[in-house]
């Protein structure tokens, strides 16, 4: 318990959260996505770039909040570029874990998961390329 | 007051300390630790004399009754009350549900309703739906820069239609204490019921319902060493003899007919089915701990206790500290927030060291957008807390800062 607390703020994490990778509200996305954590009020929106095939060909995000739900939306942005939308959508808290490289307490998970749920909680779609 | 012998009273302390990291409690003002005899009063109840406070007839069935109307006359000498008006609920939050839902037949539309921006929640989602089902006007009061309410904005803003002014004692969020007796005196010129919640001060601070003139108080006993799921409603007699109950069942009826019924004495039609009869005599001993030690005296240490890591975080580089600063405008709260952390990340790090602080909105939402901030840090103190507590969470967040600025 101890350790992997201690590991949370590994220099990985902090490092995305002081330069996150594609934060920015991508211009003439396919999909917006965007979720909160009740717990904190943080929120996260997703932005993507949907190929005919529904796989994402940009990720962006926008949004303030914890190292934690920074950095993975930042992980995120990067993992997911060249993924079939629904594999992102299904990635479950071990996936977030792995990507982050560390392990979270319940109560951080929600931080990590926050910018898949975002991505789940699709706001505004262009319909040609979401459904084909 | 020897807050090290305290300390010893609550076996929490004990089981949480770690590697010989001691553990530091800074979140009473979530809820606070028991002590041991809170605890024993009511693993006796259950272990003992278990019995609905409505079947008295065999011997332990008294007994729980006894128990149960004693922690009400502890409660009502706690705040200057008489016991007839001090009703159990579940905790401040049903309270003050119930008191809104209790006052809607007073509320016509073109009424105002007015609560303050630094309310909790729990003080502020009742009355905006009560505004919503009347058709009255929701007013929330606008604060000073520091986060404060001043009663002149009260007073400007009320008048004639405003028939409730429901503002807290204490802001749980930065400690701002409000000055009750002018707020009252408003409500009273104005003919508005003055709803007072007390969930931050009544824990604290001597409460003297004559004195405030408050018309209804809310608290809970959580907050105040007492286990969750208790809390109270105070209303003034003459109130609570005409207001109708809200909630009905079990325990509140004088008779029942087919067509109609009518509803026992003030409190018990508004204590419908089985209260929490454990919780109301831990409530009780707690107030008994309590009073043993004085709350003028509590008041002084965690105000002392607050002062004292106020004045270090604001000389700290990378911090901001939020609320009054004058110490008699403050109970013993200090909130803030520091630079380039998510407040989460700050609590975390300090979990590490065994600090246990409240982190986010506190769920006052509009106190937040008030600052332009989305959440802080809470330290909130009480009587087992020490100078050591303090000194640990100052070391605590420069840890943090180290970690995060490296
Ligand atoms: C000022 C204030 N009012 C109301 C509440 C709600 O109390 P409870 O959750 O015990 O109902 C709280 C608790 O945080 C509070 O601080």
């Amino acid at each position: 318990m101890h350790n992997m607390e201690d590991e949370l703020y590994k220099e990985n994490v902090l490092h995305h959260y002081r330069n996150p990778r594609n934060k920015y509200a991508l211009a003439g996305a396919d999909i917006v996505g965007k979720d909160t954590n009740a717990l904190c009020g943080d929120e996260i929106t997703i932005y993507a770039h949907v190929n005919g095939d529904k796989v994402i060909t940009t990720m962006s995000f926008m949004g303030d909040g914890c190292a934690i739900s920074q950095a993975a939306s930042s992980l995120l942005t990067e993992y997911a570029t060249g993924k079939r939308m629904e594999e992102i959508q299904k990635m479950t808290q071990k996936d977030m874990e792995r990507l982050l490289g560390i392990s979270l307490s319940m109560v951080r998970a929600r931080c990590a998961l926050l910018p898949i749920q975002a991505f789940q909680h699709i706001i505004m779609h262009t319909h040609r390329e979401y459904h084909a | 007051m020897n807050e090290t012998e305290i300390k010893k009273d609550f076996p929490i302390f004990k089981a949480q300390s770690r590697d010989g990291a001691p553990f530091t409690f800074l979140d009473s003002a979530a809820t606070s630790q028991m002590p041991q005899v809170v605890i024993d009063s009511m693993l006796e109840f259950y272990s003992t004399y278990k019995a609905n406070v409505h079947s008295g007839i065999y011997s332990i069935g008294v007994r729980a009754v006894e128990a149960y109307e004693g922690a009400r006359r502890k409660v009502a000498m706690f705040l200057g009350a008489h016991s007839n008006e001090v009703i159990f609920t579940s905790g401040t939050t049903a309270s003050l549900n119930m008191l809104a839902r209790m006052l809607e037949v007073r509320i016509s539309a073109g009424d105002e309703i007015m609560v303050s921006a630094m309310e909790h929640h729990s003080n502020f989602i009742p009355w905006q739906e009560l505004a919503k089902r009347t058709g009255a006007v929701f007013t929330v009061l606008p604060l000073e820069k520091d986060g404060t309410l001043s009663a002149g904005t009260i007073r400007a803003m009320a008048g004639p239609r405003t028939k409730i002014i429901a503002v807290t004692h204490v802001s749980h969020a930065t400690g701002s204490v409000n000055d009750v007796r002018e707020i009252s005196s408003i409500a009273r010129g104005v003919g508005a019921f003055f709803v007072l919640d007390a969930a931050q001060s009544a824990p604290h601070m001597p409460i003297d319902v004559q004195k405030i003139d408050c018309d209804f108080l809310a608290f809970s006993g959580q907050k105040m060493l007492g286990p969750t799921g208790i809390g109270i409603l105070y209303g003034k007699e003459k109130h609570l003899r005409e207001i109708a109950p809200a909630v009905f069942g079990g325990g509140m009826i004088r008779e029942v007919r087919t067509d109609s019924s009518t509803w026992a004495d003030m409190p018990q039609k508004f204590e419908a089915g089985t209260p929490h009869v454990a919780g109301a005599i831990g409530l009780g001993a707690a107030i008994s701990y309590i009073e043993v030690i004085g709350r003028a005296e509590l008041m002084a240490h965690e105000r002392n206790l607050a002062d004292m890591a106020r004045c270090a975080l604001t000389n700290m580089p990378g911090i901001h500290v939020y609320g009054p600063h004058n110490e008699h405008e403050t109970a013993g709260i200090v909130s803030f927030t520091v630079e380039g952390m998510h407040a989460h990340d700050v609590a975390e790090i300090l979990s590490r060291e065994n600090i246990a602080v409240r982190a986010g909105h506190h769920c006052a939402l509009p106190l937040m957008n008030h600052f332009g901030i989305s959440g802080t840090i809470r330290a909130s103190f009480y009587l087992y807390n020490t100078e050591k507590d303090v000194e640990r969470l100052l070391t605590g967040v420069k840890k943090a800062q180290g970690i995060f600025h490296a």
